[in-house]
């Protein structure tokens, strides 16, 4: 190993490394991150403003995200009961829709095939409307043939195929029309995928934010700790040692922030649960995940916010700490 | 401990505050920095901290060259320093006990040996009934001496003190000098700035004098002996 044998060694901060220095070192650290949270409650109404700011940063695409999870949900749901009725040609015989039942049952994209004939459907008409006197006004029985398809479940919310499919279907002989709302399905596809983008959208702007938010509010505190930091550096503090408390700010500030965000989607999704599940209930949807605090929600809400307290309190510093130097 | 080769400091505007100074100071010593105001007194303390780098010349400090410090290698180079301000450069949001106590938590020193030290640095200084509180409640001379306390609580190689008497009475003054005294008899280099002349020639120490910029008298220690 190639040493210089005289004068101090050139990585002597390198030292700072070294096992005995770790306990000092983690005790700082402990030292530091109690002096910023103390800082932090000396100035209740600044760390209230950027807490508040954060968090409802994190709350908003939390909810809108969560919106659009639930949204999705209920989508799959409408589609594994969105059947497809196929009407056919009054006049048609039994046998012919039987021969088309037949060979259509073992179409992958199929899952059953359910016939009713004319009879059956007069015959469900009378008992489920109780107006069979009018039907029994005509002379024929009005009603066509009926064959309800079921689309397979793997075709649940991919309208192209269910299109296609449709389309094979009304295509074949004696097919009068073959119907599927997809209006409004796909309606409510583009509604589900406009709320999840706009979540993402949301959620990209308000992590924009919380990062200068939080970049402000440690500039602000580098301003005012500038005498400080000067005293700090020329007694041979470390552009480490000063960072650190800022640093632990932006971590306090983020995870404050995470924690009233907790709060706030309790909150909001418990004013949510029962109008929308009304909404669901009408369109006989039962979602589970409506939005709300769970457990992983908890979590993520504070992890996030204490990563990007962080991030933000290192940006400011990157940028602003290297101008305070002694003169 | 010190040398000053050929060292000149211009800063952006062109004033030279220091021109091909030289000048040596031996470990151990304790040396006086004269000269009138503006003669560049301070600019020379501060190229000895690293706070400036030098336009021209070379500054060795224990026979390394601060030029070759680098940004990582500065904070390493000023613990080795303890430095008295004119303006005490206190901080007033903690008590006395933590002012002094902060080279030694910058170093990193645990809290029985810290306790330890500081107690010990403002035992000699006179300070120890006052270390809990907040020094923006003490006098001038009070102020200064927790400043001279923080310097020396890490026992550095070399103290630096720039006009530490400025803002005091001659009797204050004379007790600042005493500690200084004491603190070099103990082995610690001592370069005191000051332009206070009556307290300098009480002592009969070298005096380096400078004067726009220029050594004019005492740069080798042989020179100002008298």
């Amino acid at each position: 190993m190639n040493r210089r044998t005289s004068g101090k060694p050139r990585f002597e901060w390198l030292a700072d490394y070294s096992p005995k220095r770790l306990i000092p070192w983690g005790r700082n650290h402990f030292l530091v991150a109690r002096s910023s949270w103390k800082r932090l409650i000396e100035e209740p109404l600044q760390t209230a403003l950027t807490v508040g700011v954060i968090a409802i940063a994190l709350a908003l695409p939390t909810l809108l995200f969560q919106l659009a999870a639930m949204g999705g949900s209920a989508l799959g749901q409408m589609n594994n009961t969105s059947d497809i009725n196929l009407y056919f040609e009054l006049g048609t015989e039994n046998q012919s829709i039987q021969v088309f039942v037949d060979r259509w049952q073992g179409d992958s994209r199929i899952k059953t095939t359910q016939l009713i004939t004319p009879e059956q459907g007069l015959a469900d008409f009378e008992t489920y409307s109780g107006l069979g006197s009018i039907l029994s006004s005509f002379d024929e029985n009005p009603l066509p043939a009926v064959v309800r398809i079921t689309p397979a479940d793997r075709l649940a919310g991919r309208a192209a195929e269910l299109r296609l499919l449709l389309q094979a279907l009304e295509a074949s002989q004696f097919v009068e029309s073959a119907v599927l709302d997809f209006a409004w399905l796909d309606r409510l596809n583009a509604i589900v995928e406009f709320v999840d983008r706009l979540s993402i959208a949301v959620g990209a702007l308000l992590v924009l934010g919380i990062l200068l938010i939080l970049g402000n509010t440690i500039r602000l505190t580098i301003e005012n700790r500038r005498h400080e930091i000067v005293v700090i550096k020329l007694v041979g503090g470390t552009d480490r040692f000063v960072q650190r408390p800022l640093l632990y700010a932006g971590f306090w500030y983020g995870l404050l922030g995470g924690a009233v965000a907790v709060v706030l989607v309790a909150i909001v999704g418990a004013l949510l649960s029962f109008p929308l599940q009304r909404i669901l209930l009408s369109y006989q949807s039962s979602v589970q995940n409506m939005p709300g605090l769970s457990f992983s929600v908890f979590v993520n809400l504070l992890v996030l916010g204490a990563l990007l307290g962080c991030a933000g309190a290192w940006l400011s510093v990157l940028q602003h700490l290297r101008s305070v130097e002694p003169r | 401990m010190i040398r000053f080769d050929n060292v000149s400091k211009s800063y952006p505007g062109g004033h030279e505050a220091l021109r091909r100074v030289s000048f040596e100071l031996p470990r151990g010593e304790m040396t006086f920095l004269t000269g009138h105001s503006g003669a560049g007194k301070s600019t020379l303390l501060k190229l000895i901290m690293a706070m400036e780098k030098s336009s021209r010349g070379q500054i060795f400090y224990d026979g390394k060259n601060l030029d070759r410090l680098g940004r990582r290698g500065i904070p390493y180079h000023r613990r080795r320093i303890g430095v008295v301000f004119q303006n005490h450069s206190l901080l007033f949001d903690r008590s006395v006990f933590e002012n002094v106590a902060l080279p030694l938590n910058i170093a990193g020193a645990d809290s029985r040996e810290t306790a330890r030290r500081v107690r010990a640095a403002l035992d000699k200084v006179g300070l120890l009934d006052k270390e809990t509180l907040n020094p923006i409640v003490l006098s001038g001379g009070e102020q200064q001496r927790v400043g001279i306390a923080r310097a020396v609580v890490h026992k550095p190689d070399l103290l630096l003190a720039d006009e530490p008497t400025g803002n005091l009475d001659p009797d204050l003054s004379a007790e600042i000098m005493k500690l200084f005294r004491e603190f070099n008899s103990v082995g610690v280099s001592i370069m005191v700035a000051t332009h206070d002349i009556s307290l300098v020639r009480d002592f009969g120490l070298r005096q380096i004098v400078l004067s726009n910029g220029r050594i004019i008298q005492g740069a080798f220690p042989a020179e100002s002996s008298r």
